[in-house]
């Protein structure tokens, strides 16, 4: 049901119709209730760190201590190569772009399951509950972003250089971001349906995002991977993107352009399946609670 | 039959405590005695007598395991062999380390067994007070329970890895023709390190069970701790991987001992130096009074922080 209100100087008057149908009047309505992804984001934030004795210092330490961990074993003791990068810097930045991935679809898949009892309560779109839910990884990569340019500031007084490069090729880093952000809730879309009746998927989805993090480019560059497997990177879209996000900061070692437009084709066409997909299961679910 | 009443004062002051008679038809007699003060055996004895409850608290750890899931028990034996898996795949299959001889997937697998019984064991026993929060508020039973029955649920995977193993033995000996295992009495060795393991997670908990249920710092830093450790300890490499000079800092780490024990039983390989177990132990033993002593001080304030 939508309320809305007409008319300021007559009396108020309240219009109660039925939801109407279709991806746009989502949209629409989406746009209408923008103010409670705020409400959520604020919401899911509060409970992140809360009960803790660090509090907030552990926004810094979420992040930095798995890539410190990762850097020791595999730049440290395994030694992978990183064209001429130093390992940490390298690792850094890969990981911010696979992390902002990593978590929204963790916390989008947990959207629908944490705040049912939101939706017992008061009308919200359901939609837009999975994704208000990937507040806190966008908080996060914004965190870990401050902390890259912590350790580029390092590198420069180090080394004399800063390594980065920023110039018209960043530009392939901002489509990464956006191109990841649809991909994910893409995701979501239909893993937060699952997930809110079953808690396997997202036991499931653990091991899975572990395996995918293995599959791109993040610890190594794609140049290290042999010719004969390179062409099976074009499967997974993530491995475009953060090629892509790499490229853009660096300037090192572009990526190939078409893939990058199948893996943004395929990523948006993912999401307007999962859309219509979200809105048939919300319709069902409603239509059982009333 | 005895029944204890308790009320406690911060710091295991005065308790009074009841005792009434089993005859029905006689009024019951309550007799109020000093609290046992900091005297350990009679804290232990009190929680000998309280035992039943160990057997609830661990079926309410249980139960949270797979709840909600539509798999539900099928869960148990998969998820254990998820890490597994891919243990054998990232560092065996690509990173090539090297197993001494087994195929890696057995190493890691044989490894895992004693790792996983401190690491899930420490992970649940913390979540002791925590779990059990209300109830602690409520009434007073010895707390010591409670790390020491959520400890149940981590058994799982050991448990399932065990299997795991015996199945990979067995597949090795049809396809190999080998057994890897070596049958001799030394093999009887690795049960009594399981459970110097397992008492040793449970030491561990003891502390940050206190601290988890006031703090989820506590529960963030074992997950980092436990990563940190594992590669400190080997589990998924072959001691000999470490330069000689160096490898007798390695049995510094109790846990290093206790699983290359277990891996050298289990394979017939060589054994640590003889001082490692021995150093180990003398290391578990100190963390568990230091634990122990420390529960004691704090278990009564904790229980009214809560």
């Amino acid at each position: 049901m939508t309320v809305s209100r007409d008319g300021s100087a007559a009396p108020t008057v309240w219009s109660i119709e039925p939801k109407r149908p279709g991806i746009i009047a989502t949209a629409i309505e989406l746009w209408q209730y923008r103010r409670f992804i705020n409400f959520l984001g604020v919401k899911s934030f509060r409970k992140l760190y809360a009960r803790t004795i660090l509090g907030w210092s552990w926004v810094f330490i979420t992040p930095l201590f798995p890539l410190l961990l990762n850097a020791l074993v595999f730049g440290g003791l395994i030694g992978l190569k990183s064209e001429g990068i130093p390992y940490f810097l390298f690792l850094t930045v890969g990981t911010i772009s696979w992390d902002l991935f990593a978590n929204a679809l963790m916390w989008s898949t947990r959207g629908l399951e944490m705040h049912r009892k939101v939706l017992d309560r008061v009308y919200v779109p359901r939609v837009i509950l999975p994704i208000a839910t990937t507040t806190p990884a966008v908080f996060n990569f914004l965190i870990s972003a401050a902390v890259t340019v912590v350790v580029v500031g390092y590198y420069w007084v180090k080394d004399g250089t800063p390594y980065l490069s920023v110039g018209g090729h960043t530009l392939w880093s901002v489509a990464a971001i956006a191109a990841i952000a649809t991909f994910v809730l893409g995701i979501g879309m239909f893993t937060s349906v699952w997930g809110e009746s079953a808690r396997d998927t997202r036991l499931l989805l653990g091991p899975v995002i572990q395996l995918w993090f293995l599959a791109t480019p993040v610890l190594y560059s794609t140049s290290q991977v042999p010719v004969e497997y390179q062409k099976w990177l074009a499967l997974n879209p993530m491995a475009s993107f953060v090629e892509a996000f790499k490229y853009g900061l660096f300037g090192t070692n572009p990526p190939d352009p078409v893939r990058f437009a199948i893996a943004v084709t395929f990523a948006v066409a993912l999401l307007s399946v999962g859309l219509v997909f979200f809105s048939w299961r919300s319709e069902i679910e409603e239509t059982a609670v009333a | 039959m005895v029944r204890d009443v308790s009320c406690r004062g911060r710091r295991g002051g005065t308790r009074l405590t009841g005792h009434a008679g089993a005859a029905a038809h006689k009024p019951a007699k309550w007799v109020l005695t000093k609290d046992h003060g900091l005297h350990p055996f009679a804290r232990l004895e009190e929680a000998w007598r309280y035992r039943r409850l160990v057997a609830f608290f661990a079926s309410q750890a249980f139960s949270v395991l797979y709840r909600r899931t539509r798999l539900g028990w099928i869960w148990v034996p998969l998820r254990p062999l998820i890490p597994l898996l891919m243990g054998s795949l990232i560092y065996g299959g690509l990173m090539n380390v090297p197993s001494t001889g087994v195929p890696y997937f057995l190493m890691l697998t044989v490894g895992s067994i004693p790792w996983n019984c401190f690491d899930g064991p420490w992970g649940w026993g913390s979540r002791g007070f925590e779990m059990n929060r209300d109830l602690i508020a409520k009434l007073y039973f010895p707390r010591i329970i409670l790390p020491l029955s959520t400890m149940v649920p981590g058994f799982v995977e050991p448990t399932v890895n065990i299997a795991v193993a015996l199945g990979a033995f067995a597949y090795y000996r049809v396809h190999d023709g080998v057994w890897y295992i070596d049958w001799s009495p030394r093999l009887l060795f690795a049960a009594p390190l399981m459970f110097v393991i397992l008492f040793f997670a449970f030491s561990l908990s003891l502390v940050t069970s206190l601290y988890q249920v006031r703090a989820r710092d506590v529960r963030f830093f074992i997950g980092y701790m436990l990563g940190f450790w594992m590669y400190l300890t080997p589990v998924i490499y072959p001691v000999t991987q470490i330069p000689i000079t160096w490898r007798w800092l390695v049995w510094f780490n109790p846990m290093a001992a206790l699983v290359e024990e277990f891996k050298a039983a289990v394979f017939g390989w060589a054994r640590p130096p003889s001082w490692a177990l021995p150093l180990s132990l003398t290391e578990i033993a100190i963390v568990f009074a230091l634990a122990f002593w420390h529960f004691h001080l704090m278990e009564s304030q904790t229980a009214d922080k809560v």
